[in-house]
């Protein structure tokens, strides 16, 4: 907490307006609104833990899910998908959030729907296709979600 | 043998007696109508063998009585022709001369067609009884069918009658909400109002400037809103101050003593009236101690009303009060007084100053604004209190923060089960904010265990958890905790794995990623029974002169303030209302309660109830603001 008070950097309702017209569809406004509103001033203390947070998560997950791939574990693999599509729907990253359900269902042997079965190679296949997509897909909201508190920082 | 019918008995009894050679023995009467046994014994002995094929008078005679014949008795007077001993026997048709009347003599049997006839009699009446009971029966089973009916429709009946009390309830807490939202809309909108003719110096009460047809139920939502503050500062200081409690040995002494009445203090004065101590502190600004004298004054950073009523209506109670200053804040610009009022249960939090931020330290001396409080022993002109930035203030209010922490009688205890610290997090924040203590297990027998050790009023329990599972846990704990509510957070609700988590105990379902709205209605579902009941015919209702610039008022017993803290005060209290946690880490102050309306109010309470217990009557009246129970321990 600066020792003097900040020059309020814009108006208040303009944060999320700011927000809420790039990536729509890389983040659910409204999940990661409901956490800036919890922030307790500008300095977005909070929400920036639970954001820096869910990166750490996120990269050690995606770590034992390259190793689970190695090891041909799909069970792992459907509980790491799980895990981090939580994480990721709790921040709104909706983009990771569906990718992982996919990895959880691939991880069980169906497909992306989670009816249909289909076969470990299948599944590994897919899998492995996958990673590198959540991966990029996560890549890109941790750039926009960097770039976010960037900009609160500097205003 | 006879060429005549008749039974064989009767045959050979004629057969006997037409025997001449027994004549001794047993012979025809004398007037051959009877026949006579003379001799028993020989009769007995010889005669029966013989004829009857047995030698047992006894049964011979019974075998008489059955064909009727009758022993005819000798009268006393008049001796037998036959001798004592002699038994003569009788039947009218069993003659000497008329061996063709034989055929007639017949075994009795009246007795047998009595028993007989009586038994038709009685299959008769046993038909119609059957037949009573069938019909009785018939009825039984329709009276039994009409019941059933009767019974079913009532427990429809019931049914939607819970149906419409629990959409009742449903109604009322979005109309709560509603009103909350509506409230927050007015209240902020007076506040950017009064924000433009403030500046960086208040002046004028809203009321005057801005004349608007809200103002009296501005009034009144100004005084809800600051409930709502109260609640929430008070439970941000409280957790503020838990964490501090480490370093700050005595608060959290004085808590641990929560019945004795102490103060404890670092600067400032005690004023002690009605077993009430005080403590003021004022490091920055000049103290009112000197003057409280009977009274109670306390003087925050920002505002001085609410407190000041709180304790003033405490010491008419004469309720036990400890104060604590938080020595923390007294090397800060701001105070902290909290008020621990050991009532009812345990206790209870009343009045939550701030902690200001830092920054109040550089604007403080610039923002300095004019209170004027007096009390009935003296008046005292209490150069009053910083308000940090209230450009900023107004600046960073924010609509959406309109979430109101629900009035907890006593903080619900939440255990949170989640291995993923986003959640930990997020949940704990949320949970936080609505006022709940808060622990985390972060697997599933760190769960069980934590419940075997510690009462919980709401667990809300991920399903897919490292060692065992949100289900098993459940399992588990409901072996020695069949009531505590647990709550499954899933991110997988389809219809089957609900009803496999709702089979195992789980009470109910929150759908991951949950919602601070989601969130706040569970606990307000399982902890109902924490809440305080709202009653709103205690709420104080604003009187008419609420926008008079200045008001005295009349029992002097309560404070008059400057028009100003109105202002200040709608400027601070926005960011608060707003967000939770301003209350000590961001700029604008938290505030309390303020201005004049608010003392009228007050007042209007204390006079009309008669020495109102204000704060006794919490239960009632105090719809927004909960009792806080302190809890030291809460985990973060």
């Amino acid at each position: 907490m600066p020792s003097t008070p900040s020059p309020p950097p814009s108006p208040p309702f303009d944060e999320e307006r700011e927000l809420s017209t790039p990536n729509s569809d890389l983040i659910d406004h409204e999940t990661f609104d409901q956490l800036l509103e919890m922030d307790d001033d500008d300095e977005h203390d909070f929400s920036k833990s639970i954001v820096l947070n869910y990166f750490e998560q996120a990269e050690t997950t995606f770590g034992s899910m390259d190793k689970a791939l190695e090891d041909r574990d799909l069970n792992e693999l459907s509980k790491l998908g799980h895990f981090l599509k939580g994480s990721s729907a709790a921040i709104g990253l909706t983009k990771v959030k569906a990718s992982c359900e996919k990895m959880q269902h691939f991880g069980n042997m169906t497909d992306e729907t989670g009816k249909n079965t289909i076969s470990e190679e299948d599944a590994l296949t897919k899998i492995s296709t996958l990673l590198e997509k959540v991966k990029d897909e996560y890549k890109e909201a941790e750039t926009y979600l960097k770039n976010f508190y960037a900009e609160r920082d500097n205003s | 043998m006879s060429n005549t019918g008749g039974p064989d008995f009767v045959k050979k009894l004629f057969k006997m007696l037409e025997d001449e050679s027994y004549s001794d023995i047993v012979s025809w009467g004398i007037n051959g109508d009877s026949f006579v046994v003379k001799e028993i014994d020989a009769f007995t002995k010889t005669i029966l063998p013989r004829h009857f094929k047995h030698s047992n008078f006894a049964s011979f005679v019974r075998q008489l009585n059955k064909y009727d014949f009758h022993k005819i008795r000798n009268s006393d007077d008049s001796n037998s022709p036959y001798g004592e001993q002699a038994w003569e026997f009788h039947h009218p048709k069993f003659q000497c001369d008329k061996r063709d009347q034989l055929d007639n003599i017949k075994r009795k049997t009246p007795a047998n067609q009595k028993k007989i006839a009586s038994i038709a009699v009685n299959d008769g009446s046993n038909m119609t009884h059957l037949t009573e009971l069938q019909s009785q029966v018939n009825n039984l089973t329709k009276l039994q069918t009409n019941m059933n009916e009767h019974l079913h429709a009532l427990s429809k009946n019931y049914h939607s009658v819970v149906q419409d009390l629990l959409n009742f309830q449903k109604n009322m807490v979005a109309q709560d909400q509603l009103m909350q939202n509506l409230v927050q809309y007015l209240v902020n909108l007076e506040a950017e109002k009064s924000g433009s003719y403030n500046g960086g110096h208040h002046s004028g009460a809203s009321g005057e400037n801005i004349p608007t047809p809200f103002i009296p139920s501005d009034q009144a939502q100004k005084l809800i809103n600051s409930y709502t503050e109260v609640a929430r500062a008070s439970f941000d200081q409280m957790n503020e101050i838990s964490r501090r409690a480490q370093s700050i040995h005595h608060i959290a002494s004085t808590c641990n003593i929560k019945n004795s009445s102490t103060s404890l203090s670092d600067s400032g004065s005690n004023t002690s009236n009605e077993s009430l101590e005080f403590n003021t502190q004022l490091p920055l600004r000049s103290n009112l101690s000197d003057n409280n004298i009977g009274n109670i004054n306390t003087s925050t950073s920002s505002e001085s009303a609410l407190p000041k009523n709180y304790i003033s209506s405490q010491s008419i109670s004469a309720a036990e009060t400890i104060n604590i200053s938080n020595g923390y804040s007294s090397n800060n610009v701001s105070d902290t007084m909290i008020n621990l009022h050991p009532s009812d249960n345990g206790l209870t939090v009343l009045t939550v100053g701030h902690l200001t931020p830092r920054q109040s330290q550089s604007s403080s001396t610039t923002n300095l604004l004019p209170v004027a409080i007096s009390n009935n022993n003296s008046n005292s002109s209490i150069p009053h209190i910083d308000n940090t930035s209230p450009q900023r203030a107004s600046n960073t209010m924010r609509v959406h923060r309109s979430t109101f922490v629900p009035a907890w009688s006593v903080p619900p205890k939440v255990l949170l089960v989640d291995d993923d610290a986003v959640y930990q997090n997020i949940g704990s924040k949320f949970l936080q904010v609505f006022g709940c203590a808060i622990d985390i297990a972060v697997d599933g027998i760190s769960a069980v265990n934590k419940m075997n050790f510690e009462r919980y009023d709401l667990v809300l329990m991920d399903i897919v958890l490292p060692n065992l599972d949100g289900v098993e846990a459940t399992t588990q704990i409901r072996r020695f905790d069949p009531n505590t509510p647990i709550i499954s957070m899933t991110s997988n609700t389809t219809t089957q794995e609900c009803i496999k988590y709702l089979s195992h105990g789980m009470n109910d379902i929150l759908a991951k990623p949950f919602t601070k709205a989601n969130l706040l209605s569970m606990l307000e579902r399982y902890c109902m029974h924490l809440k305080v009941m709202p009653n709103f015919q205690n709420i104080p209702r604003p009187l008419g002169t609420a926008d008079r610039p200045t008001t005295t008022m009349s029992n002097n017993n309560l404070i008059s303030t400057d028009d100003n803290l109105n202002e200040n005060w709608m400027s601070n209290q926005m960011p608060l209302v707003m967000s939770g946690d301003n209350a000590y880490s961001s700029g604008p102050s938290f505030t309390v309660m303020s201005g004049d309306n608010y003392m009228q109010m007050m007042s209007n309470v204390v006079n009309t109830s008669n020495g109102a217990r204000y704060l006794e009557d919490n239960d009632d009246n105090q719809n927004q603001r909960p009792r806080k129970k302190p809890k030291f321990e809460l985990v973060e």
